[in-house]
């Protein structure tokens, strides 16, 4: 059933079983997991069913440092979740992700990705995808993916599936229908109130815009409020615990990542015209990918061997000369007086006379009238764990009254050396292969970087309470009846989109609390 | 392939350049020069030679060192087990040229022209264009 909070009266102390903060990837998997559970679910929502934009507003915050999105632009604040505007890209994290090794500080989970692989199954069904499968294997043998020939050697084609699930719009009717399961809609937690022991949540103050406010007591809270505002409820939460709640090793807030990504250089193909560029590009001929796309990555040995962090690149093709895109992308990688297209030309035709020219290539050439077509690269990198990046209360307030957030965002060096080293590699393969040449621009990060809006690990997880704010659980260290759910308990990022890893996140918690629970 | 850094990276030695045997040079009863060498092999850039030239000047511009025919003749030639196919046909240059180009690639022989990455015998063959 959803309720709305305006209508609960004021000073109710409402109780529950299982209480969950927030309705978006996370808590909807959550509460659609204990559909016809033994227990009672309250899902606490601070927004509606609908976009508005006072709630939209307790999402502000504070960006210092390197520059980064609009705190409120790419988070969305009603019933959903920012699932109402994601592109619905998905894969699991790679397998080295889970491990800790000794060029990046601070990785390293309390578990293993064959761990999680169960979970990742289940996760394919609640994101509406298909098979599971998300390698260059699979792609090619039950997909009909066409690859390009490098996934031999040092490079390999992983897969991303698509599928914009709009988790609001497709689990509301079930989720409404649930005897066992309340929303809570324009409910906003402002205080997570221990009791006297300070080892065990008490009870929840939850406040709504118009100023009514009320209780929820249950024997088991799950945060699940986003990578961002996990960290803020944790922290604002500190009536007995003056740092906040699971903050007495100033974790808190700490290791913030997200996943650079952007335009980082040009592909020249020998052949323009081959099928197979169109498995790895998000546009094509104007087409954006419908539920598919290959992304290349150094293999695992490379990593190691050169002590990288895993990154992806892909590709995007572009007409020339036909939009304001390339425009600015000739503009990013051409930073010379040097006419734009002149030496690209040159090279094409280089290129086709040592390479020889196929198919349309050739037609191309022939009549050589027709500029040559290029490819953006596309890197989709991550960042490692800094505690120095972090999410942090400032000084302005919302309408609620509670502190805003201050965010510091940090990228390593570690990270744009992996950038630049994996495109590299990329540009050697593609060379070694005939396939074409790679015009390299980047160095540093650009000014105009893009980010995915991934927020991850402001909660992470270690089986150390020195190192984690949660265990290996999801709980919070200390305090036995709090959960985390999200993407910031992850102790590393990847470079993987993290949807689907927090489903499986979360489809492993609700087990866990199913396990709990008495009957 | 070996790191590169931004700058063209491809050192040459006096001892690259004596290693470089004529007498390894198939179908020519007389050796030829240099500038019939370099004739030859920039023969596979066909109707393209303007552009060649474009690019072998941008490669020159930052490798000064390597301006001259028998500079270049002899590092394009050097370090391979299977020299040119001076004399015959011109596919058959081109098909050497390519698979050296590949071979540069995989070994790490790389250059970078205005942030394009090229292998080392396709720039310096652009840079014979633009100086034979």
């Amino acid at each position: 059933m959803f309720i709305d909070a305006h209508e609960v009266p004021e000073a109710t102390v409402l109780d529950t079983d299982v209480c969950i903060i927030g309705a978006g990837a996370a808590g909807i998997t959550l509460a659609h997991e204990f559909i016809d559970a033994r227990f009672r679910v309250s899902v606490l929502e601070s927004g509606g069913l609908e976009h508005d934009d006072a709630s939209q507003q307790l999402y502000k915050g504070r960006s210092v440092g390197r520059k980064y999105n609009e705190l409120d632009a790419c988070r969305l604040r009603y019933f959903g979740g920012t699932t109402n505007h994601w592109n619905g890209w998905c894969r699991p994290l790679n397998a080295i992700d889970f491990e800790e090794y000794s060029w990046a500080p601070y990785s390293g989970w309390p578990f293993g990705f064959e761990d999680l692989l169960p979970y990742y199954y289940r996760a394919q069904n609640v994101c509406q995808l298909g098979e599971y499968g998300y390698d260059n294997i699979w792609l090619q043998n039950h997909a009909g993916g066409e690859l390009l020939p490098l996934n031999e050697g040092q490079m390999v084609t992983e897969v991303i599936q698509i599928a914009p699930t709009r988790f609001g719009q497709v689990y509301r009717s079930i989720i409404k229908a649930a005897a066992n399961v309340a929303i809570y809609l324009n409910a906003n937690v402002t205080n997570i109130e221990t009791g006297e022991m300070q080892n065990e949540i008490a009870r929840l103050r939850v406040a709504t815009l118009n100023g009514r406010k009320f209780w929820i007591t249950a024997k088991y809270y799950i945060l699940a409020a986003g990578g961002i505002e996990n960290a803020r409820l944790l922290l604002v939460s500190n009536e007995t615990r003056t740092a906040g709640l699971g903050n007495e090793n100033d974790l808190v807030g700490r290791f913030f990542m997200d996943h650079p990504e952007g335009e980082v250089g040009l592909f020249l193909p020998v052949n323009p015209g081959d099928k197979r560029w169109a498995t790895y590009c998000d546009e094509y001929l104007g087409r954006t990918s419908t539920d598919l796309l290959g992304v290349l990555a150094p293999r695992r040995f490379i990593l190691e061997q050169d002590q990288i962090l895993h990154c992806t690149i892909g590709l995007s093709y572009v007409l020339p000369d036909s939009s304001k895109g390339w425009n600015a992308l000739r503009e990013l990688v051409h930073g010379n007086n040097h006419s734009a297209s002149q030496i690209e030309s040159d090279l094409w035709r280089i290129l086709s006379d040592i390479e020889g020219v196929v198919g349309d290539g050739y037609e191309i050439l022939k009549h050589g009238s027709i500029a040559p077509k290029v490819f953006n690269i596309k890197f989709y990198g991550q960042t490692t764990p800094d505690p120095d990046s972090r999410v942090t209360l400032d000084q302005e307030r919302d309408a609620l009254g509670l502190p805003r957030v201050r965010l510091d965002l940090h990228l390593s060096e570690l990270a744009r050396h992996s950038t630049k080293r994996t495109l590299e590699i990329f540009a050697g393969r593609l060379g070694e292969s005939g396939l074409g040449r790679v015009k390299i621009a980047f160095d540093d990060w650009p000014v105009g970087i893009k980010y995915g809006c991934h927020h991850i690990g402001t909660t992470r997880m270690s089986a150390n309470p020195k190192y984690g704010v949660v265990d290996a659980d999801c709980r919070i260290h200390g305090i036995g009846n709090l959960y985390v759910a999200g993407s910031s308990v992850f102790p590393t990022s990847g470079s993987a989109n993290p949807t689907l890893t927090i489903v499986a996140l979360a489809l492993r918690l609700a087990d866990q609390i199913k396990r709990c629970m008495p009957g | 392939m070996k790191r590169s850094t931004r700058r063209i990276f491809i050192a040459t030695s006096g001892a690259v350049l004596a290693a470089f045997s004529r007498g390894s040079l198939h179908g020519f009863g007389n050796l030829p020069s240099d500038r019939e060498l370099a004739a030859d092999l920039v023969r596979i850039f066909d109707g393209h030679q303007s552009s060649a030239q474009a690019v072998g000047r941008e490669y020159l511009r930052h490798m000064p060192t390597e301006a001259s025919v028998t500079r270049l003749v002899c590092l394009i030639c050097a370090e391979d087990s299977q020299p040119p196919p001076i004399g015959r046909n011109c596919q058959a240059i081109r098909d050497w040229a390519c698979t050296k180009s590949r071979d540069d690639f995989r070994s790490g022989r790389v250059v970078e022209i205005q942030g394009w990455i090229l292998s080392a015998t396709e720039a310096r063959l652009c840079a014979l264009a633009a100086i034979s």
